[in-house]
């Protein structure tokens, strides 16, 4: 009995709570340790603590990551704790997708935006709401509808005609992005559709993008463009914490500075317009009689309307030290300005963490999404509402029939020339896509020895995107000559499978006690892509309210098709540091591909880097400004893997068989002249990066200059055109990228309970420059833009527009020599009068993020602005046309400042009622620049005292407002000064505006 | 440990080497090109895909037919319109002119297609005959994408006898190459000595082949290709051959409102077909000439002066009140096809017109004016009209081209009629307030602005036609 006594260790209860010194808030996930044991815990959500220990232990340890761990001794039944953040040398990271690396010890140049700066803002695409934040990153926009993508570019633009987007990397595994659903009807815009924008924003836990070619080599024949890494939010360890947000508002198109000339308005100056070329006063009366006025109809307010936004998130994370776990559900709606446009998004995540071993970690994680959009028509196309607010008079067009009932447009006194009008047939018809995304990762790390660790993942993505069009037999899109021929619904399908598997050995060893440390990677991916479609169009509707095709009378086609590609890679890395001061890295990469030519299907691209923590030089330990001081610097090469038109099989000289029938019988034609040389697009970069810190890493700056070189670009050669091609493809161009980038971040006020202010700047300016073209040949862009050695891509090439004649009203050009002037358009457009006037990429980004926090109040506003690109705005080429286009709606302004004597100095040639010697045609005249400053994002927000949460039995409370895209500030003309990567503004779908309210909950 | 380090790199090495295989992957949809023409299947396929390019919205599609009718006095182009071939109607082109680039890269493209044909298919084995009607199909075809090449970018035979500038061409189509155009006389021998080829290689056709050549089509694509040059002698001699056949039948006056409608009838000898499915949609030829289509281009007073308004059948059925316009006039002669509205089966050659090539024929070689006339009259007594008699010489010709144009308004002949014969297009509606202003009321048939510019493309592109661009672009 004595010896059970003695058997039983003493214990004792320990309690505490453990805060930040920065704040003094409660840190929850803390662990608690007795030294010399395995005994231990995690703090709560409140910070506290208890733990049953045996009364021979006298020490506790506590540590947390991002803060410097500490040790207590236990001297009482109560032990608090406070924790400083670990501010030299942040083990703050880089997350590469195929690792991380240490910030401290890379040379490689990226950017990383937090959840903080993405949550709870209400915009569909991850990547718009990336806009702004990054240095070196510029985001376009191609379309106000909602779920669209838009055009992403780091650091310039690298292609001429394959695609210079960067590549997104999902928890590691490489993801496809951009249109999937096929429009076999063809009549929603390119770009309207995204499957990137099935991923929830608020599941995110950061982005990073990577910039120079240390990072980018790693990605090899696929990085050049740059890599944007998107890691979703895991687990952690503690209590789980329940969060619920629900947001919800109303959004309202934003117009900028454009609006449509009113009815009475276009009848006076029709009117006059009429006088001025000599009608009699008599005709004008007869055919403008005072009653016209009473029926005049508001095309642009019928063309849009507000709508709502609402957004709902549930998410549990939790664990404990073993296995950690993340649940979310979200739901997401959001109204188009234009009638019968909307995104819906049902999005599900599970992912969970365990260490199974201590040698042994393994984990999982789903992804599901699926996404509901009505798409708007393409702004091109008769039934579209924004069309129709540009070319509907709204003096001599008017909806309703005498008996109040609706025109369909088709009618021979209708108004319109259109032959649809969007009021009856927009209600009626649609084009709506489902996609159905699901990621499912798994992976298995094992770590040998402590220097040697073996990973295994394995990733799958699936994409099930439909699409089904309907056009309703009375309707302009539907109409047929007979029954059997009226209606139309069109059904696709296309199912995407990706697999990606990645088998590593990574680790890190040290010798001579952390002098000589080394990290290394050594990693070999395979993936295989395959997508299949097919399609089904079907005629003549049975029933206006049967919508399947099984009810359609008359096959109209069918057809399918399927494309392939796979890649295997080899990567090696090896990063190694002295003294933990002086780094080197390096990389190596290859890879093959089946998109490459015969020839040349393997390809090797490398990396080398440094960096120099002068902070930690002997000179820089008596100096007390700067607290941190790093130099880094790489080099390395990468490439462009993604041809132009997603084409998997641009190298071979093909036949196709798709597609080509004639008398019921199918055929085959030239389709690719191919080419067996063809290879992927090369780049190399030169970076060199400085990163400081000041007044103890209040003040924070990082400067990067870079050079991009790309090279080998595929460009479509012309060819003449008597060989059956209009051009081929071959790799010849170059064009090089230079730039700067900065970003600055300052902790202005800092206190705990009082008023705090922080700012994040970033700046960037790039100045692109091709640099190499086939035989030195110029490549005509349309008939609006030209690609040269020595300009920017995407420069405009134009007539120059030389005003109006004062004797006549004529429109004039300017000859080659810029003084004589023409009033001939067929001889200003000749190649020789016309000049390079600007690109439509921008050449400066900035944003500037303000977090102002006082007490309980938090007010954020986030300010972006890009100078630099020139836009062609082609709209207002249609509606301020001097006439050409008689009957039409017109621009505001088309009636101020036109010619009426000889003698005037005016803005406008003389208008008449079939235009004036094509002043209207493509020129100089529809130029703009296309700069602009947006308020973003404002968002304000009370957070309910401890006390009170309490009471309510949450850990917090937070209620919130936010504005998106309040203010633009822009001399542009049309609608929206943010051009999409072409700068062409032809009847674009406007952004929108919203104010929305929400409240956040935490369990 | 050392094992665990051995074993963990081969399993890696070995997991994918196996995966080295799937790096050649190839399209689904389509074949390499020496395989799609090694057999007589791949062949076949090859000329279904020659026809199809027929049906271009560029070519037989609309633009053609619109370039052969707008540039004339036949059609205005009315002010409410969709802002489409104004350059066409106003004879003012500028070099890169959209649709003349467009009309040259599809005929182009045609002759590339049947290029291929003719030198791939002597090699392949299979049944002679069929190799036959292959390589004659396609000599056809390029013949008949030469000829309209040279009448739109060249100046017509008699203006230069054959030695002005014509097109380059092209007999192997190739993205290397960079030809110089050849002159109006090189051009017609090629396609003088495709369609005799054709002639012979097709001569198990007959002439129920109405969509695809036969011997008749070559026939009758010759008589008019030598009517073009001035070869009276030959356009008769093959118009002979193909108005011999009985089975061809010019259609009655009580059939001819549907005959615009119904591809393959009995007057037909080469027909591009549009299928059900294959419509263009708001691009169909008739759409551009009637609502609710784009209704842009509307019937000329100039035109309706020279019919007889009462018993001429062509009148009646296809000339009527604009809907919606009703002093307006509209073609109705591509109402629609199969329920599409303004599709329309191109018919490029067909009896009527051989009969009035050999009657215009015969009245230019001299001393054969009798049978002219009587072939003027055997189209005239079908079109509701009276046969005439007692005209000779300059009067008959007249009467000929008049028959021609009426039997012809809107199917691309009346610009070019006019500037073979030298005739100066007048119209005489130029100012009227309906129509678009055109600053070319009167255009000589030696103007240079009745030539479409070489596509500034081509010459950006081919080195070889430097400073060989037309007088005037």
């Amino acid at each position: 009995m004595l010896f059970a006594v003695s058997a039983f260790a003493q214990q004792r209860t320990i309690t505490g709570t453990v805060t930040g010194k920065d704040d003094g808030l409660p840190l929850p996930g803390v662990s608690v340790k007795v030294k010399g044991t395995k005994i231990g815990t995690l703090t709560g959500s409140n910070g506290a603590y208890s733990l049953n220990v045996p009364t021979s232990s006298t020490t506790l340890e506590f540590s947390y990551i991002g803060y410097t761990p500490i040790s207590r001794e236990i001297t009482g039944g109560v032990i608090d704790a406070i924790l400083t953040t670990d501010s030299k040398g942040l083990s703050e990271v880089i997350i590469t997708g195929y690792g991380s690396q240490e910030r401290g010890k890379s040379a490689i140049a990226s950017t990383v935006v937090k959840a903080k700066d993405i949550e709870n803002i209400p915009i569909t695409n991850i990547n718009d709401i990336l806009q702004g934040k990054a240095a070196g990153v510029s985001v376009m926009s191609t379309s106000g509808q909602p779920g669209a993508s838009s055009d992403v570019r780091i650091r310039g633009v690298g292609s001429i005609s394959a695609s210079s987007s960067p590549i997104y990397v999902i928890d590691g595994i490489i993801m496809e992005r951009g249109q999937f659903a096929k429009d076999q009807a063809e009549i929603s815009s390119t770009n309207s559709n995204d499957v990137l924008s099935n991923i929830n924003p608020n599941d995110i836990e950061n982005v990073t993008v990577l910039k120079d070619a240390s990072a980018l080599a790693m990605y090899g024949s696929r990085g050049a463009n740059g890599v944007i890494v998107i890691t979703t939010k895991r687990g952690k360890a503690g209590e789980s914490v329940v969060d619920f947000t629900a947001q919800a508002g109303t959004i309202k198109p934003s117009f900028g500075n454009w609006k449509m000339m009113s009815g009475a308005k276009t009848y006076d100056y029709e009117r006059a317009v009429l006088k001025l070329n000599g009608t009699s006063q008599a005709d004008i009366d007869a055919d403008y009689p005072a009653s016209m006025l009473n029926k005049t109809f508001d095309w642009v307010d019928a063309a849009f309307k507000n709508g709502k936004s609402q957004t709902y998130d549930l998410s549990v994370r939790g664990g404990n030290e073993k296995t950690t776990h993340a649940l979310s559900a979200g739901y997401f709606k959001q109204d188009g300005t234009v009638p019968n446009s909307a995104f819906e998004r049902f999005t599900s995540n599970l992912s969970v963490d365990t260490k199974a071993k201590d040698w042994l970690k393994m984990g999982l994680s789903f992804n599901t999404s699926f996404s509901n959009q009505r798409n708007a028509d393409d702004g091109g196309y008769y039934s579209s509402p924004i069309l129709s607010a540009l070319v509907n008079s709204p003096l001599h067009v008017y909806p309703y029939k005498t008996d109040g009932s609706l025109f369909t447009g088709q009618e021979a006194d209708y108004g319109g020339f259109t032959g649809d009008n969007f009021l009856y047939s927009n209600r009626l018809n649609y084009n709506k896509v489902k996609q159905l995304r699901g990621i499912g990762k798994a992976y298995v790390e094992a770590k040998i020895t402590p220097w040697l660790s073996a990973k295994q993942t394995v990733g799958i993505d699936l994409i099930q995107a439909a699409t089904k069009t309907y056009f309703d037999p009375t309707t302009g899109n539907g109409i047929g000559g007979t029954p059997a021929t009226s209606g139309q619904l069109i059904q696709s399908q296309n199912n995407v499978y990706t697999f990606t598997s990645q088998s590593s050995l990574f680790g890190r060893f040290n010798l001579d006690d952390n002098r000589h440390q080394f990290d290394y990677l050594a990693l070999t991916e395979y993936q295989r892509f395959n997508s299949t479609s097919f399609y089904a169009d079907g005629k003549g509707s049975a029933d206006a309210k049967l919508q399947e095709l099984g009810t359609f009378g008359t096959p109209n086609g069918v057809g399918g098709g399927q494309s392939e590609y796979s890649f295997l890679s080899y990567l090696g890395q090896i990063n190694y540091t002295y003294n933990n001061k002086y780094s080197l890295t390096s990389s190596i990469r290859r890879d093959g591909s089946s998109k490459f030519g015969a020839n040349n299907r393997y390809a090797t691209f490398y990396a080398v880097g440094g960096s120099w923590k002068i902070i930690e030089e002997e000179f820089m330990k008596n100096q007390h400004i700067l607290s941190d001081l790093r130099l880094r610097s790489s080099y390395g090469t990468s490439g462009v893997a993604n041809f132009p038109d997603n084409d998997n099989y641009l190298a071979q000289q093909l036949y196709t068989y798709s597609g080509i029938t004639y008398d019921g019988v199918a055929g085959s034609a030239p389709n690719t002249p191919g080419n067996p040389d063809l290879t992927w697009e090369k780049s190399k970069q030169f970076d060199l990066g400085l990163e400081m810190a000041f007044l103890g890493n209040r003040f924070r700056a990082t400067v990067d200059y870079y050079n991009r070189k790309s090279s080998n670009l595929l460009l479509k050669v012309p060819v003449s055109r008597t060989s059956g091609f209009s051009t081929t493809f071959r790799n010849v161009g170059a064009v090089v990228n230079k730039g700067l980038e900065l970003s600055l971040s300052s902790d202005n006020f800092k206190s705990q309970d009082g008023f705090n202010w922080t700012t994040d700047f970033n700046f960037s300016y790039n100045k692109n420059e091709v640099t190499e073209l086939f035989n030195n040949q110029d490549i005509p862009g349309g008939s609006l833009g030209r690609t040269t050695v020595g300009q920017p891509l995407n420069s405009w090439f134009l007539p120059v527009w030389a005003g109006v004649d004062p004797k006549n009203g004529d429109p004039l050009w300017y000859l080659a020599d810029g003084k004589t002037t023409t009033n001939s358009y067929a001889t200003a457009s000749k190649t020789e009068n016309r000049k390079y006037v600007g690109s439509s990429i921008p050449k400066f980004n900035f944003g500037l993020n303000n977090t102002f926090r006082y007490k309980d109040f938090d007010l954020s506003f986030f300010v972006y602005a890009m100078t630099g690109a020139k836009i062609y705005d082609q709209t207002l080429s249609y509606i301020d046309s001097d006439g050409a286009r008689w009957g039409w709606a017109y621009f505001e302004d088309a009636d101020k400042d036109y010619w009426t004597t000889p003698g005037q100095n005016a803005a406008r040639p003389k208008p008449t009622s079939s235009g004036n010697k094509n002043s209207s045609s493509a020129s100089t005249r529809w130029i703009e620049k296309g700069d602009y400053i947006r308020l973003r994002n404002v968002t304000l927000g009370y957070t309910l005292p401890k006390q009170f949460a309490e009471k309510l039995k949450l850990s917090s409370l937070r209620v919130f407002v936010n504005g998106v895209n309040l203010v633009t500030i822009t001399g542009y003309k049309g609608v929206d000064p943010e051009g999409d990567l072409s700068g062409n503004d032809v009847f674009k779908y406007p952004v929108s505006k919203s104010i929305t309210a929400g409240i956040k909950v935490s369990l | 440990m050392k094992k665990i380090l051995i074993w963990s790199v081969v399993i890696l090495s070995l997991t994918f080497s196996s995966c080295t295989k799937q790096l050649d992957l190839n399209p689904k949809s389509s074949l390499n090109t020496n395989d799609a023409l090694s057999t007589m299947e791949g062949v076949q396929s090859a000329i279904v895909g020659m026809y199809a390019k027929l049906r271009d919205v560029d070519y037989y599609g609309r633009s053609l037919y619109i370039y052969g009718d707008l540039s004339a006095n036949d059609v205005y182009l009315s002010i409410s319109n969709s802002n489409r071939y104004f350059a066409t109607f106003q004879r003012t082109y500028a070099s890169n002119d959209a649709n003349i680039t467009a009309m040259w890269t599809a005929m182009y493209s045609t002759i590339a297609r049947a290029n291929n044909i003719i030198n791939s298919v002597d090699a392949v084995s299979g049944d002679q005959s069929q190799k036959d009607i292959a390589k004659g199909s396609a000599l056809f075809i390029r013949a008949l994408g030469y000829f309209d090449l040279v009448r739109i970018f060249a100046k017509p035979y008699n203006q230069g006898n054959g030695s002005q500038a014509g097109v380059p061409v092209v007999l192997v189509s190739d993205v290397t190459k960079y030809p110089a155009r050849n002159t109006v006389g090189e051009v017609y021998a090629q396609i003088i000595s495709d369609l005799n080829s054709a002639k012979t290689l097709l001569s198990a056709t007959s002439a129920s082949t109405k969509v695809t050549a036969s011997k008749f089509a070559a026939s009758a694509l010759l008589s008019r290709v030598y009517l073009y040059k001035g070869d009276n002698a030959n356009a008769i001699s093959e118009a002979n051959t193909v108005i011999a056949n009985t089975a061809y039948a010019v259609t009655p006056a009580a059939n001819l409102a549907s005959f615009y409608t119904t591809p393959g009838t009995a007057e037909e000898i080469f027909t591009v077909k549009f299928n059900a499915t294959e419509s263009l949609g708001s691009d169909n030829l008739g759409q551009i000439y009637l609502k609710p289509g784009y209704g842009d281009i509307r019937v000329s007073s100039d035109l309706t002066a020279i019919f007889d308004k009462v018993n001429d059948v062509r009148y009646t059925s296809f000339i009527k009140p604009f809907t919606g316009s009703p002093s307006e006039l509209q073609n109705n002669k591509f109402a629609g096809q199969d329920g599409n509205l303004g599709m329309y089966s191109t018919k490029v050659l067909r009896l009527s017109e051989i009969i009035l090539n050999r009657a215009e024929a015969e009245n230019k070689a001299g001393g054969q004016d009798t049978q002219a006339l009587a072939d003027l009259n055997r189209i005239r007594t079908k079109r509701g009209l009276t046969a005439l008699s007692g005209l000779s010489g300059t009067a008959l010709l007249n009467e000929i081209l008049a028959e021609r144009r009426r039997e012809f308004m809107f199917e691309g002949q009346r610009f070019f009629d006019l500037m073979r014969n030298g005739i100066t297009m007048e119209r005489s509606f130029c100012n009227s307030p309906l129509s678009v202003s055109s600053p070319q009321c009167s255009l000589t048939a030696t103007d240079p602005k009745t030539l479409a510019p070489i596509p500034q493309a081509e010459i950006d592109a081919n080195p070889s036609l430097k400073g060989q661009q037309n007088t005037g672009y």
